[in-house]
């Protein structure tokens, strides 16, 4: 364990796996509470296969290997928000509901990721690391490209961090209260755009769904406040990296995308059992609470 | 009502969604720390009524000018009929107040404490401390509503809109929830209250005015009877009761605070 843990300094690949992995769970942890809590797991979800579609045409359109190139990442983000504005546009139709449109719409790209990828023969053969990624085989491009995001990202959720929890609770009380609920909509979805664009192949469509899902829910089991909610959230997506890479080292068989879905899960199950115990011991009162009298004291409404 | 006093001027205004005519020609003003109850049938218009003041949707046609307040858009708040509340939300009902503040940086140091310390007060005033750390969605729904309230005046709203606030809620509820407001307004914040508790929108209001498609009638509240409620409602009432049964018109309070002069209804039919 402590030779696998050491070969992170030795290794220059290493490292960029460690860091690839960190810069996405800081993603991923900060983006995952908003994305449960607004119900857009499915849409991300969608968003994630859909990429692959995205990252097959900048590969086929580019004639290149099963490498991607920034041109490439272009291609893959450009179509990527093209399937999301299709799902906007077709959830907005009064007779499809919005999971059918993101089902319809994620399938469609998806194929035609693997339709592509299949028709260029030298690449698929790599289809399986569309799915289960291969970190170990990051590259110093998309390493950067990863920083950039988990910036970008650490400032969108600092800027707009009160609106956020606002529009959380609900989208019209947080537009009468001036929340830019059409900036945060759509700054959010690029957001995850960026994000599975960039993960396909570093850690897997799979493996990226769920870093945008279980940290989240890990935070919401424990939480009461927005800000515990997010640094639980964070904790639980640096866990499961850290410990996925170094488990997958260890074994030396065994890729560490699945290994680091598998310890968020644990962590999930453990967080719903002791959530479940602590609720048990201290039980929420049935009926109507005892509602005190308003007080009598007026207090000053103006400032 | 004098014309520096009022707050909102609504002239000719209608509402069409989906082809389909909502409101029609609705001309209406409300004044400063006025009460005013909408009543009406289902469908008839006044939760788009009351969206339109707050801005979500934009009139067809007519005018809808908020007047004499600090800004050209006032600060509002606002208890919708139904909030998007799912049984998994998992925020404390202190911190879903909070949100109800403007800003979109993080607060820290003076400025935190003052949100704490307000949000405190608020949930105080509607009697809900005890439960600031209970989770949102473990509450009843009469304090849900109460919550909303608290929520909805931490931007030191100047007009208050409150769609159905009491439906559903025990009767105990409903008189905690309309004192609230009531006090709300004598201290000078402009109430705009949809019920379809007619008895208990009469206790409380100023001014009713009963919405069907257009506004139907508006005026004192002591001046709404059986006759102009059958005709909106277009059906029995057996449990409707006016105030003008519980006190006859010469005991209504003619020093009540928010000086209006609609002491006569407008039967706009």
């Amino acid at each position: 364990m402590f030779e696998s843990i050491t070969s992170f300094a030795e290794y220059d690949f290493m490292r960029r796996a460690l860091l690839a992995g960190l810069f996405l769970a800081v993603t991923c942890g900060l983006l995952s509470p908003f994305v449960v809590l607004r119900r857009l797991s499915f849409s991300a979800d969608g968003l994630a296969h859909a990429s692959l579609g995205g990252l097959a045409l900048g590969i086929f359109a580019l004639n290149l290997g099963p490498n991607p190139t920034l041109p490439a990442y272009i291609i893959s983000f450009l179509f990527t928000c093209v399937v999301a504005a299709a799902m906007a546009y077709i959830s907005g139709q009064r007779r499809i509901s919005s999971d059918t449109a993101v089902g319809v719409c994620y399938l469609a790209a998806f194929s035609l990721g693997v339709v592509l990828l299949s028709w260029k023969n030298r690449a698929s053969g790599h289809l399986e690391h569309f799915f289960f990624g291969s970190i170990l085989a990051v590259n110093p491009l998309e390493v950067w490209l990863l920083a950039g995001l988990a910036l970008l990202t650490t400032l969108f959720v600092l800027r707009c961090w009160r609106w956020l929890g606002s529009w959380t609770f609900d989208e019209d009380l947080a537009r009468v209260t001036r929340v830019p609920t059409f900036f945060l909509r759509y700054g959010l979805m690029l957001l995850v755009a960026a994000t599975v664009v960039l993960s396909t192949r570093v850690v897997g469509v799979l493996i990226v769904t769920a870093l945008l899902i279980i940290p989240g829910v890990i935070g919401m089991l424990w939480g009461r406040t927005m800000a515990k909610i997010v640094v639980l959230s964070l904790a639980s997506a640096i866990t499961s990296a850290i410990t996925g890479l170094v488990a997958s080292n260890s074994s030396g068989r065994i890729q560490p995308g699945p290994i680091i879905v598998l310890v968020g899960f644990l962590l999930f199950v453990a967080s719903l059992i002791l959530t479940r115990w602590q609720e048990h011991r201290q039980p929420v009162p049935v009926g109507p609470a005892p509602a005190p009298e308003p007080k009598a004291v007026p207090i000053a409404l103006k400032r | 009502m004098s014309a520096a006093n009022n707050v909102l001027q609504v002239a000719g205004m209608s509402l069409d969604l989906g082809g389909r005519a909502i409101l029609r020609n609705i001309s209406l003003d409300l004044g400063r720390g006025e009460f005013l109850g909408i009543i009406g049938p289902n469908g008839g218009g006044k939760t788009s009524f009351l969206r339109l003041l707050v801005g979500l949707l934009q009139p067809t046609s007519g005018k809808l000018q908020w007047t004499s307040v600090a800004s050209p858009t006032p600060r509002i708040g606002y208890v919708p009929q139904k909030t998007m509340i799912e049984a998994h939300y998992p925020l404390s009902s202190i911190e879903v107040v909070r949100q109800g503040g403007e800003g979109g940086w993080p607060v820290f140091g003076a400025r935190r404490k003052r949100l704490f310390q307000r949000s405190e007060q608020l949930l105080t005033r509607v009697g809900l401390v005890e439960q600031m750390q209970t989770r949102v969605v473990d509450l009843s729904g009469g304090q849900q509503r109460r919550l909303l309230l608290a929520r909805a005046l931490m931007n030191d709203p100047e007009i208050l809109l409150l769609d159905e606030p009491t439906a559903g809620v025990d009767t105990r509820g409903q008189e905690q929830f309309c004192e609230i407001v009531h006090e709300l307004s004598r201290q000078g914040i402009t109430v705009v209250l949809v019920s379809h508790d007619i008895p208990l929108i009469t206790k409380y209001a100023d001014r009713i005015a009963c919405i069907s498609g257009g506004v139907h009638w508006h005026g004192a509240a002591c001046d709404l009877d059986d006759k102009i409620v059958h005709a909106a409602y277009s059906c029995e009432l057996e449990r409707y009761q006016t105030r003008r049964e519980i006190e006859p018109p010469h005991v209504h309070d003619a020093g009540h605070s928010h000086g209006h002069d609609h002491d006569h209804g407008h039967n706009h039919h």
